[in-house]
């Protein structure tokens, strides 16, 4: 087995060098490596335990048998190349995540001329994803990938591969398809501190914790409000989902500014304004962000919390 | 206790499959524990049955290793090692967890067929032995592709035999075999069936019951007229008073001898276990590794334990020359069958010369009430007979068969000084109207006499057809016919069902012996042959290297074109939800509604509504389920098949219907 895991080591260096391809694309036949598994292995020295009683005994009987399994095995080659040879990969979407989380690429694959089966997707390293394919039919496949990193994630190179149809070969092609997740930092959760606000006074002053005893009202709930926000009383006189809301919570308008936190390291206080983001956010406030020389100006609802993220994200990566 | 396995049923059914032909080969006991444990497997899962653990499975295979050892007598031949292989491959059904104890259940199939080998390799064997692989593979291929059902496995199993099938025929014709094998053979035919080396009464009564092929003989040219068939096997000199032995001969190259009527041919033998060679009277050479004997006859080093193919070369009417001063020709136990001797030496004394002493005991048999039968009565215990079986026989009971009467006339010869052996082997056999090929059979099996005169030389004498001359033109098995009151064959002769039966016998020996012939019988020599004719000199050292490198380059060519043929067959769509928009769209097609290249299937749709508004239902209908199929979240079997019956029953009317419709 190590020198299974050997190889496919250096099949991944190697193939780490080569450049990114655009979707969509064919894994045409140039592409598919066939090699025996090692189920394959152990069936090959039977039928060599086989062959060598064949010819001690001179039997044409035994001849015949295993050279009819040594012809299906080598003919299952064709049948395993096959089944990768001539699949197209047309798109890659994913969804941005936060980084420690799994992204998921979905791909759009299809196949052309005959039905594929027993395929198995997955970035080198990653969980493997099964799959059958229709011939001429778009089918969707979501391959998770853990991103580790802030930024914009590459996903490592793309395995698609089979045993079809014995168990005994596999046969499988890669790429490193271009494309990339959008990885926002992972939020930690500390106090907030937003460096000023944008209300009249514009002085300095720190904005206070969001304030819990002054209940201003119910609003309806989204998805991303946190729970122990939720009135569960409202909620079991049947009337849905709400969340409470406290007086001095609307109205204000925080900035949070990344020199202003104090520490050294910078993954750290983006985690930090993640956070605070993600919290201003489902507080409903007004929030706007600086980046070094990058403002993003105040506003609230979720196509900001997005561009907040991703400024974010991207923050210190040559962007544009 | 852990879960049975969803995919242990198919694995179970194979490895059933494959330990099939092994279980009469197999100690009783094993046969049956295999049968449970696979009836176990089958049924466990949808009972819900318990799955023995780890340890109760060691234990098992414990005392199971220990069982077949014992009943071994200690030793593993060829019958231990299959009996355990079978007893291993069903426990381990039991013990499938992962996906690699399937994948060596399965492959521990294979290793059970091709261990069948060992037992048979008639065609009928062959022929189960790729059945076996067949579903051994298609159970392969569902262990590994769970999801495609249970009939696709078997087909893509067949389609990937047949595509082996040239693969194998050019890497069995090229492969370089190895004349002699690598190392002693570990194992050999443990049954020793038909011919034997020695001759008591009895043995051949035995051999008549059984009507397994013995040889086939191909002649080159038209055979000999059939009251020529005597098949030699052995000549017999020595007489103990019940059994008549080879006797302790020099082994040396042969008697030339002269002869006329030759005849060549091309002998197939069964395995029996013996190391004897048949050939036709006379024989004058036997081209295998084979010792001639100087009473004509043959033998090879190592017991038949395979086919044997060898060539031989005869001639019906021959002289052996002169006799060698031969005691052994005229040996008799001393003091035993004081009556036969008293009557030789009476009727000696009678005659002029040896010709006519011959003759006078022949009459002697036709004369008295002596009847051939297969069923003699049993030797009596009376004081008289007690020691001189010949004596019982020709002045007792008179009922035997050839055995009891090549006997007594050795002993009748040799009383009167006359040298004379038995010669046991084979007498008959059937001519087959396809192949032209004569088949004899165990149930052929004879013994004669040969009898010595300076003029002559030895002469056969067939004592039986004197009592019997039906014996001679028809075979052992109509005897034993007519002596069965209640016989299927007999019941069916003349019958359609009878000759019906009896055709397709022929055609079956037919196709056998062309298989023994050609392909089980395939050598080194006709490899040479081969070689040779595709440029290869066999004798050259780099020989065996160039054959393997032209066998695996014609395979990878053979396999390669198989593939592409394969690729390129149109429309290979297999689902049948695409088989049923093709239908479709081509009956929309013959209407005269044709789809444009890439029109998708809605669009497709709007248009033939609008252009035929009379089908329009029918047509929104089968568009509106196929969507769904294909691009919606797909669909049930059921929806799949009301497709297929849509689209079976959709039958758009001609065009001219529609304008009628329009204007």
């Amino acid at each position: 087995m190590s020198l299974f895991t050997r190889l496919e080591e250096a099949c991944a260096r190697r193939e780490e060098k080569r450049p990114r391809e655009p979707l969509p694309l064919v894994l045409s036949h140039r592409r598919v490596y066939v090699m025996p598994t090692r189920h394959g292995f152990f069936f090959f020295m039977v039928l060599g335990a086989m062959l060598l009683g064949a010819l001690n005994h001179n039997n044409n009987l035994g001849f015949l048998l295993v050279f009819l399994l040594g012809g299906m095995a080598f003919v299952s080659i064709f049948h395993t190349y096959r089944n990768i040879a001539g699949i197209s990969l047309v798109s890659a979407r994913s969804s941005p995540v936060f980084a420690q989380e799994r992204a998921q690429f979905v791909f759009q694959i299809t196949a052309s001329g005959h039905a594929r089966r027993g395929l198995s997707l997955y970035f080198r390293g990653g969980e493997k994803r099964g799959l059958d394919l229709l011939p001429d039919v778009e089918t969707r496949v979501d391959v998770p990938c853990r991103a580790t990193a802030r930024g914009r994630f590459t996903p490592p190179t793309l395995v698609v591969a089979t045993t079809y149809p014995f168990g005994l070969f596999r046969g499988w092609a890669t790429t490193r398809p271009d494309t990339a997740c959008l990885v926002y930092p992972r939020p930690v959760a500390g106090p907030m501190e937003a460096s000023r606000t944008f209300a009249e006074d514009g002085g300095g002053g720190e904005a206070k914790g969001p304030g819990v005893d002054d209940f201003e009202g119910l609003l309806a709930y989204r998805p991303g409000d946190p729970l122990n926000r939720i009135s569960w009383k409202a909620y079991s006189r049947g009337r849905g989902l709400h969340v409470k809301t406290f007086a001095g919570e609307t109205g204000k308008t925080l900035l949070f500014d990344l020199d202003a936190l104090s520490g050294h390291d910078l993954e750290k206080k983006l985690s930090r304004v993640c956070h605070m983001v993600l919290t201003a956010e489902a507080m409903r406030l007004t929030y706007g962000l600086k980046l070094g020389p990058r403002l993003v100006p105040p506003d609230s609802g979720a196509p900001h919390r997005r561009a907040c993220l991703r400024e974010l994200a991207l923050f210190g990566e040559g962007r544009d | 206790m852990a879960q049975a396995d969803i995919r242990a049923r198919p694995i179970a059914l194979a490895v059933c499959l494959c330990t099939l032909p092994h279980i009469f080969n197999i100690p009783p006991w094993t046969a049956a524990v295999s049968a449970g444990l696979w009836v176990y497997a089958f049924f466990a899962r949808g009972r819900g049955w318990p799955f023995p653990g780890g340890r109760i499975l060691t234990v098992l295979a414990f005392f199971g290793f220990a069982g077949i050892l014992a009943s071994q007598g200690g030793g593993l031949g060829t019958d231990g090692a299959v009996a355990l292989l079978s007893l291993m491959a069903a426990l381990k059904i039991l013990e499938i967890r992962t996906h690699r104890d399937r994948m060596l259940t399965l492959v521990l199939c294979y290793f059970l067929i091709v261990s069948g080998l060992f037992f048979s390799n008639s065609l009928g064997a062959t022929l189960y032995m790729f059945f076996c692989v067949w579903c051994a593979t298609a159970a392969i291929i569902h262990v590994n592709q769970p999801g495609m059902g249970a009939r696709a496995p078997l087909r893509l199993s067949g389609v990937l035999m047949v595509q082996a099938l040239p693969v194998m025929a050019a890497w069995f014709l090229l492969f370089p075999r190895i004349q002699g094998g690598l190392w002693s053979r570990f194992f050999t035919h443990a049954q020793k069936t038909g011919f034997s080396s020695e001759m008591s009464p009895g043995n051949i009564a035995d051999l008549a019951r059984n009507t397994a092929a013995a040889f086939r003989v191909e002649f080159e040219g038209e055979p000999p007229a059939r009251r020529h068939w005597y098949w030699r096997g052995v000549a017999l000199w020595d007489y103990d008073g019940t059994t008549w032995r080879i006797g302790d001969r020099e082994a040396s190259l042969g008697r030339r001898f002269s002869g006329k009527g030759r005849a060549a041919y091309t002998v197939s033998l069964e395995p029996n276990g013996e190391r004897w060679l048949f050939a036709l009277d006379m024989p004058s050479g036997v081209f295998a590794r084979a010792v001639h004997r100087d009473d004509h006859t043959f033998y090879i080093r190592q017991p038949v334990t395979q086919r044997l193919i060898y060539n031989a070369v005869s001639y019906t009417q021959y002289n052996t020359g002169p006799l060698d001063a031969d005691k052994a020709a005229l040996a008799l136990p001393r003091g035993l069958n004081p009556k036969t001797r008293e009557l030789a030496q009476r009727l000696r004394a009678e005659s002029k010369n040896t010709d006519q002493y011959v003759q006078k005991i022949l009459a002697y048999f036709r004369e008295n009430p002596f009847y051939y039968t297969l069923k003699p009565p049993l030797p009596g215990e009376s004081a008289e007979y007690r020691q001189n079986r010949v004596d019982e026989f020709l002045f007792g009971s008179r009922r035997g068969f050839c055995g009891h009467y090549a006997s007594a006339f050795a002993v009748a010869m040799r009383a009167a000084g006359v040298p004379c052996r038995v010669v046991a082997g084979y007498q008959g056999g059937a001519r087959n109207p396809y192949g032209g090929h004569v088949t004899v059979r165990q149930s052929d099996a004879h013994a004669w006499c040969e009898v010595f005169t300076e003029e002559k030389g030895w002469t056969r004498v067939d004592p039986t057809a004197a009592v019997a001359p039906g014996r001679i033109l028809m075979d052992a098995s109509q005897i034993l016919e007519a002596e069965a009151a209640l016989d299927i064959f007999r019941m069916l002769r003349g019958t359609r069902m009878g000759q019906w039966m009896n055709t397709a016998g022929f055609g079956w020996d037919y196709i056998n012996s062309r298989w023994n012939l050609w392909v089980m019988g395939y050598s080194q020599r006709e490899q040479a042959g081969l070689w040779s004719r595709l440029g290869i000199d066999p004798g050259g050292i780099r020989a065996p290297a160039k054959a393997m490198g032209l066998a695996l380059c014609a395979g990878a060519v053979v396999a390669f074109s198989v593939a592409l043929f394969h690729a390129r067959r149109p429309g290979t769509r297999t689902d049948a939800v695409g088989r049923a928009w093709e239908d479709f769209c081509g009956k929309l097609n013959r209407a005269g509604l044709t789809r444009r290249p890439g029109q998708g299937p809605v669009d497709y749709m709007e248009t033939v509504s609008r252009a035929r508004p009379d089908i329009a239902r029918e047509v929104r209908g089968i568009t509106s389920i196929y969507t769904r199929l294909r691009y919606g979240r797909g669909g049930s079997a059921d929806s799949e098949r009301s497709l297929a019956l849509l689209v079976r029953r959709f039958n758009p009317p001609a065009r001219r219907r529609v304008k009628q419709g329009a204007e």
